[in-house]
């Protein structure tokens, strides 16, 4: 023995392994107080060590292992499946509507009648461009009688609003009996009169 | 004396020493030829031998870092997927310890750092991570020495856990994953000798507390 006791750090790193010095170990192995003192430092790591592994052996059980390691391969396998590559799209997809079969037969009435409208104001235009006369609406003919002692005047019936004026006229000059064919289409103008 | 064996080396025909491979690192380096060879599903029927065979000893570290069974059970998960979805990254000539349990270790910390961020938030009350942990299987039958032997652990869980963040990494990286300084000094970016330093403080600090225990008690 060619030295004194090792120090702390060199039992510390003669535990580790991590001691290169052969001189420390020539000691250890003749010195029953250093040999003692590794012992201690072993045994109470190894008093640490069943302490943590029993500790966490007792919590993570061989079911648990079990479930955890089928949670592993399930996630691997998703991620697996997720990999797969999907193309960039190279043009925003049109959006998709739900079609019912009545609104599409609705939509192209309704087409249709639009287009049979501008055929048709087409072809009234080139009828009066081409110059035959069209035909005047027909007004129905209104029969005047005339009674005696009342004068009958032709009457402009340019607008409504000038034949009420003529019938307001009419009214206030002649005799009731006169106005008696307006009043089957004007009623209210005799009740109110009357 | 000496606890952990020295990982065995082999010298490659350019003259660098490298660590003999475990069965580990075999596994893996096959599952990343497959993976590159379009093979995934022959890739994750090999993967799961792989995940069978370091799962419990990455469960270790994670309780170790975490103190919680279910956030313990979340890293884990989380570094086996990144594992495979990482794979192809992996360099056959390392242990694939070394990669894992550095990927393990940095989950670890981000579990730990958003619990942190929760609990800032949350109210002060009793839940089950502040419980005790549950009694240990223990060889002892009688109920006095199930209860000493209960004691004793979580007095030594309590230790542990008051180590500094560092040093109960290193701790618990070189001694319960029995990890070389060497390895865990990859695994941690530290160089080999802030890791012994690490681990010594560290044994010392538990020896420390642990006969003020006894003598409490």
């Amino acid at each position: 023995m060619t030295r004194h006791h090792l120090t702390d750090t060199e039992i510390l790193a003669l535990h580790f392994d991590t001691q290169r010095d052969g001189d420390a170990h020539d000691h250890v192995a003749a010195c029953a107080t250093c040999q003692a003192r590794g012992r201690a430092v072993t045994e109470l790591l190894d008093e640490v060590t069943r302490a943590t592994t029993s500790d966490t052996d007792a919590l993570f059980g061989g079911e648990m292992l079990a479930r955890q390691h089928a949670r592993i391969m399930g996630r691997v396998a998703q991620e697996c499946r997720s990999a797969r590559i999907i193309s960039f799209p190279t043009a925003p997809p049109a959006p998709v509507r739900p079609v019912r079969g009545g609104t599409r037969w609705v939509a192209a009435a309704v087409a249709a009648g639009v287009i049979l409208g501008i055929v048709g104001e087409h072809v009234t235009e080139r009828i009066a461009r081409s110059g035959r006369p069209v035909r005047p609406f027909a007004v129905p003919a209104v029969q005047v009688v005339a009674e005696p002692g009342v004068a009958v005047r032709a009457v402009s019936t340019s607008s409504d609003d000038d034949f009420y004026g003529q019938v307001e006229l009419a009214f206030g000059s002649a005799a009731p009996a006169a106005l008696r064919p307006l009043d089957v289409l004007t009623p209210r103008v005799t009740d109110v009169r009357e | 004396m000496t606890r952990l064996p020295r990982r065995a080396e082999t010298t490659d025909p350019t003259g660098v020493v490298r660590p003999v491979l475990s069965k580990e690192s075999e596994i893996a380096g096959a599952i990343k030829a497959l993976v590159l060879a379009g093979q995934r599903d022959a890739a994750r029927e090999r993967f799961g031998e792989l995940v069978a065979r370091q799962q419990r000893r990455a469960v270790r570290i994670a309780y170790q870092y975490l103190r919680d069974v279910h956030d313990a059970d979340e890293a884990v998960q989380d570094a086996f997927v990144k594992v495979f979805t990482h794979i192809t990254s992996y360099r056959e000539e390392l242990p694939f310890e070394v990669w894992f349990t550095r990927i393990l270790v940095n989950g670890c910390l981000d579990l730990r750092k958003a619990r942190a961020r929760r609990l800032r938030w949350a109210l002060p009350m009793s839940s089950q991570t502040d419980a005790p942990p549950p009694e240990p299987v223990a060889p002892r039958t009688n109920a006095e020495a199930r209860l000493i032997s209960a004691q004793r652990t979580q007095t030594i869980g309590t230790a542990i856990g008051r180590l500094p963040n560092r040093q109960r990494e290193v701790f618990t990286l070189c001694h319960i994953a029995e990890q070389t300084t060497a390895e865990v000094s990859r695994a941690l970016g530290l160089s080999e000798a802030t890791v012994r330093v690490h681990l010594f403080r560290a044994v010392r600090k538990l020896r420390t507390l642990l006969r003020d225990e006894e003598a409490l008690a």
